[in-house]
């Protein structure tokens, strides 16, 4: 007598009804067809094969998921859409505004701080503006072509100068603090700025 | 009738309304925040969305570049036209409906097909079993099956591997999976079974039987 095996469509509807549906829920006459497959199923190996391989399929479906958007996704497009946008714009400068006047304020606390006498009497203005570089480069301006010298000791000397008064005020009582602060606030207010026009470009831009 | 579901916008358990398909008091209160101009409510719907549209784009774009575009340009849509959503389905299968009808429209403007067999250059599946057999290559072995699975459905007609996402990653019935469509229930079963018969094929000849079954 010849055997007739389960099709494709069969296997993959007791599969997709073991699945979703317990037994009891399954209609009266599918219930009795899904115990004659699963009989012809105990006793035919060709068709067991059919059934593991389906059902390892279903199972890399179930895995396959392809889609992968940037982690930003969501804002990304939440902000791009211009009412949102507006008010973020919005938030985002008085924050930035926040933070520009926390700035000021640590600033002038830090100058405040600074040892001023110090810094202008090792400050040698008078040496910066001798300095070889710039003259030579005056000439070329003014019109002699002869080519620049350069005097890198004689140049570094001011910078050193002011480097140094800045490091001994820094030494002062709450100079260090100061600076710290004033770092700090101009770093948030960068911060609070930044991204402020995220993807706000792509929906004006012409169609294809 | 009384129903705990799992929120579709902040995830927790919440009792929902069910008026048959009919949705629930809690989205109707994210949608009203949505329109209110609640940017947190907008970002958690697209959040909670983002896989389902990703899926659908991705199943049915073959252009990497233009995906996230599209995925963006579906959400903006969403935006645009929730105050016109009447709660008449669930908010899930309203926004993969717009993603659908989104990828739709642009497979139509670059006249790419939608039921054919997307192998390249017509490649048949006799084709792909001639190139294979002289460079056979494990199934389980090297890349993840599920990567090999995604490659073979890229290839069937993009109808089917639509199917296919919705049904087995968004865990859709048939009757969700049809009004999204605007298909047939019967129709959108058959295009699965025949999904899944013609991508077991295509394993098959791509890799031995014994891998499959491994």
């Amino acid at each position: 007598m010849r055997v007739r095996h389960l099709n494709d469509f069969e296997i993959q509807g007791l599969l997709d009804r073991r699945a979703t549906a317990p037994e009891s829920d399954v209609p009266g006459e599918r219930y009795l067809k899904d115990l004659e497959a699963q009989e012809h199923l105990d006793n035919c190996p060709t068709c067991l094969a059919e059934v593991a391989m389906y059902r390892r399929l279903f199972g890399e479906l179930d895995e396959s998921n392809e889609c992968h958007l940037p982690r930003n996704f969501a804002s990304k497009v939440t902000f791009s859409l211009p009412p949102f946008r507006a008010r973020r714009t919005k938030a985002r400068l008085q924050m930035a505004g926040i933070w520009a006047v926390a700035s000021m304020v640590s600033l002038a606390w830090f100058l405040s701080k600074l040892d001023w006498n110090g810094i202008v009497g090792k400050l040698s203005l008078y040496g910066v503006l001798k300095l070889t570089a710039l003259k030579a480069w005056l000439t070329t301006v003014t019109g002699g072509l002869s080519l620049p010298s350069f005097d890198l000791v004689r140049f570094w000397k001011p910078v050193s100068n002011f480097t140094n008064s800045i490091e001994q005020a820094l030494a002062t009582d709450g100079s260090a603090v100061g600076f710290v602060v004033l770092t700090a606030c101009v770093l948030i207010l960068i911060a609070s700025l930044d991204n402020l026009y995220l993807t706000s470009t792509r929906h004006h831009r012409k169609p294809h | 009738m009384l129903q705990i579901e799992i929120c579709n916008f902040c995830g927790l358990n919440s009792v929902y309304y069910n008026m048959g398909n009919h949705v629930t008091e809690s989205a109707r209160q994210h949608v009203a925040q949505i329109l209110a101009g609640d940017p947190n409510a907008f970002k958690l719907l697209v959040k909670n969305h983002e896989r389902l549209v990703g899926q659908v784009v991705f199943r049915m774009i073959i252009n990497e570049a233009d995906r996230e575009d599209l995925c963006q340009d579906i959400f903006v849509k969403i935006y645009r036209n929730l105050s016109g959503f009447r709660f008449d389905s669930k908010l899930s299968t309203w926004i993969a409906r717009i993603a659908f009808t989104t990828c739709l429209n642009y497979i139509e403007k670059k006249k790419l097909p939608l039921y054919e067999d997307t192998s390249p250059e017509g490649q048949t599946i006799d084709d792909c079993a001639a190139v294979n057999s002289t460079n056979p290559e494990s199934w389980t072995g090297g890349r993840q099956a599920s990567i090999k699975v995604c490659e073979e459905i890229d290839q069937l007609p993009v109808i089917y591997g639509t199917i296919l996402s919705l049904f087995h990653l968004q865990d859709m019935s048939y009757a969700e999976i049809s009004d999204i469509l605007r298909m047939p229930s019967g129709t959108v079963k058959s295009y699965l079974f025949r999904a899944r018969k013609m991508l077991k094929e295509r394993l098959q000849v791509r890799y031995s039987m014994e891998e499959l079954c491994a």
